[in-house]
């Protein structure tokens, strides 16, 4: 049954990124001429990111429930799924105000369970890095990890200022700058123990730990992508793109999923 | 036993799991550590370097893919006539 919804998935997040991806792009194409079209896209955008990280969190659970509690990576599996699930939360209030509202207002209660589940990503991030240096298997020296840890926080600290001063200093009301600022924050925060994982997934090439984390990290990756789009097109105001925003959002979300999945298939194997 | 060939099939085993790369240089990590340097593996010195190999790989795969992982390396090595 797994297996047949997440063939759904796929083709229904491909299609809802297109169609995203098409209205940033091509606004005039043909497709978009019709008042249906247009408000049935971010419709479908959202229904998709809702199953996608509704089957994130079950597929998720799983893998924490499928490790023993002693079991270093259990706990960071656990942080993972209820990450996905404070994603899902703010998806499921986002979709409340599009049908009472028609809209989705920013900032809004939304920005609650979306915030929380940023730490608890990170958390899950740093806490995988930590279970698998603890495997005993040569994934890197610590003078090594210390060196790549030093680094990425200093490149990602200088990229996270270049970008956030304009951010900051764009006229519109406090709270929305402060929050896309805070989103920018936590993605770069995020990135670095995805870096990290990049360094001790990449000898793993060819194997089934490498397929299902290399998907996972992809999503990380495309979620992040898709926080700085945003905040670059605001900072250059152009709102007509943000379609694209939801169409990185749609992949990043299909990859943690699909890795998700396939590390929960590893544990049953 | 002989301790190249019994690597090569505990390597064919982990392959799928961890690809040829970590297979191979976990095996022959633990190896080290272990202090199996000679060109004979006895049986203790096996039974040590699979608890150290399945240690690692639970923590990727769980302990019930583990348990079938370290079972199919014992029955590759006993088909083999290398070990029990």
């Amino acid at each position: 049954v797994s297996g047949r919804i997440r063939l759904g998935l796929v083709f229904l997040s491909l299609a809802a990124a297109a169609l995203l991806a098409g209205q940033a792009l091509w606004p005039e194409a043909r497709l978009y001429w019709s008042p249906g079209v247009k408000a049935a896209v971010p419709g479908l955008a959202t229904l998709t990111q809702l199953l996608l990280l509704a089957f994130g969190w079950v597929q998720a659970s799983r893998c924490a429930q499928g490790l023993k509690p002693g079991n270093p990576a259990r706990r960071a599996w656990w942080y993972f799924a209820f990450g996905l699930l404070g994603f899902f939360l703010g998806h499921l209030v986002q979709a409340g105000y599009q049908l009472i509202l028609g809209t989705s207002p920013y900032p809004s209660v939304s920005d609650v369970p979306f915030l929380a589940g940023y730490p608890l990503l990170t958390l899950a991030a740093f806490g995988f890095v930590q279970a698998y240096r603890e495997t005993g298997y040569p994934l890197g020296s610590t003078r090594e990890h210390a060196a790549i840890g030093s680094g990425l926080t200093v490149a990602c600290a200088v990229f996270g200022f270049l970008l956030l001063r304009p951010v900051l200093a764009q006229p519109g009301p406090l709270l929305e700058r402060v929050l896309t600022a805070a989103y920018v924050t936590f993605d770069f925060v995020l990135l670095v123990p995805i870096a990290f994982l990049v360094r001790l997934t990449a000898p793993f090439h060819g194997g089934a730990v490498f397929r299902a984390w290399s998907l996972v990290l992809l999503g990380f990756v495309a979620l992040a992508a898709g926080d700085i789009l945003y905040a670059y097109f605001v900072i250059m105001g152009r709102d007509e793109l943000e379609p694209l925003v939801d169409a990185t959002y749609v992949i990043g979300y299909l990859s943690l999923v699909l890795g998700t999945y396939e590390q929960r298939v590893l544990l049953a194997a | 036993m002989d301790r190249e060939a019994t690597i090569a099939r505990i390597v064919a085993v982990l392959k799928p799991y961890l690809g040829a790369t970590m297979a191979v240089a976990a095996t022959r990590t633990h190896c080290e550590k272990l202090g199996i340097t000679g060109n004979e593996l006895s049986q203790e010195q096996l039974d040590a370097l699979l608890i150290r190999l399945a240690n690692g790989l639970a923590v990727f795969v769980g302990h019930e893919t583990t348990g079938r992982v370290i079972e199919e390396i014992r029955a590759t090595l006993s088909q083999a006539g290398g070990a029990p």
